[in-house]
């Protein structure tokens, strides 16, 4: 294999995830006139543990490991975030990912704060018990820093359910035999089997759905025959895709890491869910659709997009040309704040990630519900409870944004940041 | 700056071929990412080398394999 550079464009210096979201945040507390004592405490995030720690590896070798948590914000309950395991992780993303989950549970009024956390390396390079030793041993390393009504990590990138599990049993492991089960929720995440969700892999998917439902109705559109593409075709874009073809809206191009298919007359979601399991994943060679061009997928005649896989999809030159009149972000960050202007100024709708992909966070918050109250939720209970809490907040956000004529995306910064800043006004600062 | 600095795809399966996206230098959350079975290592440096030296001189820069 040889490497092409297939092209060189001047371009400005790429700004980091940190200074991204400080920018959002700095634009929605001048929106709302922040209490500048709070935007001091919100500014900064509240611990940043930097912990190494040594793993005995297969071979005898021993090997020293960094891991990060940081803490951003608890002022409305234990802090929570994912747990990823990636060799470019570093403390300022960390802290970035931390901000911003401190503004989606707030939006989503859950009792939780924001944190993330992962490990800098190569989970490829580990075998599987490896990869134990390595996560119990970080479990271990953060002690009474994490905790069920502290600090609640989940998974992220590159860890999973079998991760989770293994610091839930690490973590109440260090704790007397009386105390070991009323600790369990101190990850979310887990198996089934071990204190997890029924449910858990539609949660993000679903609340995607049911975003676009809701603003469906206040639009008073019907989704019956609505056309829509879906850029991912993981968890959240098959089961947001699952959900829309169920109230009859019709698939018709899907984009995945493999290539761009498409059909006018739809995507059977169902088989091609199907498809993809017998075809390593790919959607390329769907029976019955064509193959396009990966650069033309946004621009495809359609009545709704979802980004549903990563950021800066949705760019300046891509907003002038998509034909959908809604964009719902499955995916984080899918929109450039330039492109979002053009959209604005083209009158089409952005339902912002941070509630449009919020049912993962919400599932999350059900899980450890669950195992705190010490009952056993079926699905369709827990679906139930995820429609109602993604309505209300859905409601707040689309009311709030046509009271005050903003669009949704302000809109939910201002509401996530003005519930925290309620918080600390009435608690006040201590001493 | 480096090229692929947080970015995801260092270490993603489907990085030599994906086609969600052409700028693989800033991606930190992405639905499609799964780690590679034969990441080689090796290899991967060599991109990254090869970009930042690239990077260095304001170019943006996108890498075919």
């Amino acid at each position: 294999m040889t490497l092409t550079k297939k092209k060189v464009v001047k371009e400005a210096p790429k700004q980091g995830m940190l200074q991204n979201v400080m920018k959002q945040f700095d634009a929605a507390s001048e929106l709302i006139n922040l209490n500048p004592n709070i935007k001091k405490i919100l500014s900064v995030t509240n611990n940043e543990l930097i912990i190494h720690f040594p793993v005995r590896m297969d071979n005898g070798d021993v090997e020293i490991f960094k891991g990060y948590r940081v803490q951003h914000n608890n002022a409305l309950g234990p802090y929570k975030g994912g747990l990823r395991y990636h060799p470019t992780i570093d403390i300022d993303s960390v802290k970035a990912l931390a901000m911003w989950m401190t503004w989606k549970t707030s939006l989503a009024g859950l009792p939780y704060g924001g944190a993330k956390g992962g490990i800098q390396m190569d989970p490829t390079k580990y075998s599987d018990s490896e990869l134990e030793r390595i996560t119990r041993r970080f479990t271990y390393a953060l002690g009474d820093n994490i905790g069920p009504e502290h600090d609640i990590p989940a998974p992220d990138v590159n860890t999973n359910a079998q991760t989770m599990a293994w610091i839930a049993d690490t973590y109440m492991s260090t704790k007397p035999p009386a105390e070991r089960s009323k600790n369990q929720h101190v990850v979310t995440g887990k198996p089934v089997g071990s204190g997890g969700l029924e449910g858990r892999d539609r949660a993000t998917g679903f609340g995607v759905f049911l975003t676009i439902k809701y603003w469906a109705e206040y639009k008073n559109i019907d989704l019956k025959d609505k056309t829509f593409i879906v850029q991912g075709f993981g968890n959240v874009g098959y089961w947001a895709s699952h959900f829309l073809q169920e109230v009859g809206a019709k698939l018709i191009g899907v984009q995945d890491a493999f290539g761009t298919i498409v059909n006018p007359n739809g995507l059977e979601v169902e088989s091609l869910f199907n498809y993809t399991t017998s075809n390593k994943g790919s959607v390329v060679g769907f029976p019955g659709s064509e193959a396009m061009d990966k650069d033309a997928f946004f621009e495809l005649e359609c009545d709704i997009c979802i980004p549903a896989a990563l950021g800066n999809q949705i760019t300046e030159d891509r907003a002038s040309k998509i034909k959908a009149f809604l964009i719902a972000e499955g995916a984080n960050g899918p929109t450039t704040v330039e492109a979002e202007k053009i959209l604005q100024e083209r009158g089409i709708d952005v339902i912002p990630d941070i509630l449009c992909n919020s049912g993962g966070v919400v599932g999350s918050y059900f899980e450890w519900l669950q195992n705190r109250n010490g009952e056993l939720w079926d699905l369709d209970e827990i679906m139930v409870k995820l429609e109602k809490r993604i309505k209300e907040v859905f409601k707040k956000v689309y009311e709030t944004s046509k009271l005050k004529n903003l669009d949704m995306r302000s809109t939910a910064y201002i509401i996530a940041i003005e519930r925290i800043e309620r918080a600390y006004i009435q608690r006040g600062i201590f001493p | 700056m480096k090229t692929l600095e947080n970015s995801l795809c260092a270490s993603c399966e489907h990085l030599a071929y994906c086609c969600l996206t052409n700028d693989k230098s800033s991606i930190w959350s992405c639905s499609e990412h799964e780690v590679s079975a034969d990441y080689d290592q090796e290899f991967q440096q060599k991109i990254i080398n090869e970009a930042n030296s690239l990077s260095a001189s304001g170019s943006k820069v996108e890498v075919l394999l």
